[in-house]
């Protein structure tokens, strides 16, 4: 965990994932456009307190592994980042 | 430098097997948050990158590889790219100003011609060919 909280909790008896974001970090437009990208293949849930911004990820099939989702949702969120950088 | 104090300065890394994760702490005096972004972008298709702590004092990054890669060299690669990066964006503030110069020069051809000037002064004309094409080659009038 980077940091002293879980950033990524999987709740598999509500088949879900709660990713916790530090918008030091991670912009809100790309959190944000990320999981619009992400609407086809999940139910989304955007909750913002202080400095994190919290996304719950349902997948909409039973064939998506809740173990990695929320670390490819992290993962997609950075090269969301990355390509509004220069260079 | 005692050894002591060398591997105090060399390990950043805590490497969590059982987990199969390790966590690399980066200063930002050092490395600012932009080299960390782009170092974690490099590693982004072997690895799940998750950046926290504090952007100002220490910088964490969780790196949790995809496939076997041993947790070491993956930490030790980030570091690499860390350094990489580092120098990547020094140069290229080095060079800015050469840059912009080199695109103005392409640039000025499109430029509206300077007042008073004639646009062979500005871009010079060493082989004396810009000049214009009817002054020598022009239609001579025919004698009635």
């Amino acid at each position: 965990m980077a940091g002293k909280r879980k950033k990524v909790s999987v709740d598999e008896r509500k088949n879900r994932v709660v990713a916790v974001f530090d918008t030091r970090f991670y912009t809100p437009e790309s959190i944000k456009s990320s999981a619009e990208d992400f609407e086809d293949c999940c139910r989304l849930q955007i909750r913002s307190w202080k400095d994190d911004i919290t996304v719950v990820l349902s997948p909409k099939s039973r064939d998506i592994n809740l173990d990695f989702l929320g670390y490819e949702f992290y993962n997609y969120v950075l090269a969301r980042m990355r390509s509004k950088m220069p260079g | 430098m005692s050894k002591k104090r060398l591997k105090s300065a060399v390990d950043n890394m805590e490497v969590f097997d059982a987990e199969n994760y390790l966590i690399l702490s980066v200063n930002p005096r050092i490395y600012s948050l932009d080299v960390v972004y782009y170092a974690a972008y490099v590693l982004l298709d072997r690895a799940y990158v998750i950046l926290g702590g504090d952007p100002k004092k220490k910088i964490l990054v969780e790196l949790r590889p995809k496939d076997n890669t041993d947790l070491k060299s993956l930490g030790r690669e980030f570091n690499n790219e860390l350094l990489n990066y580092a120098v990547y964006l020094k140069q290229s503030a080095k060079n800015q100003k050469l840059k912009e110069a080199i695109l103005q020069r392409v640039l000025m051809t499109n430029l509206a011609p300077v007042e008073g000037c004639e646009p062979n002064e500005l871009l010079g004309d060493p082989g004396g060919i810009t000049k214009p094409w009817g002054r020598e080659h022009g239609r001579k009038k025919k004698k009635g």
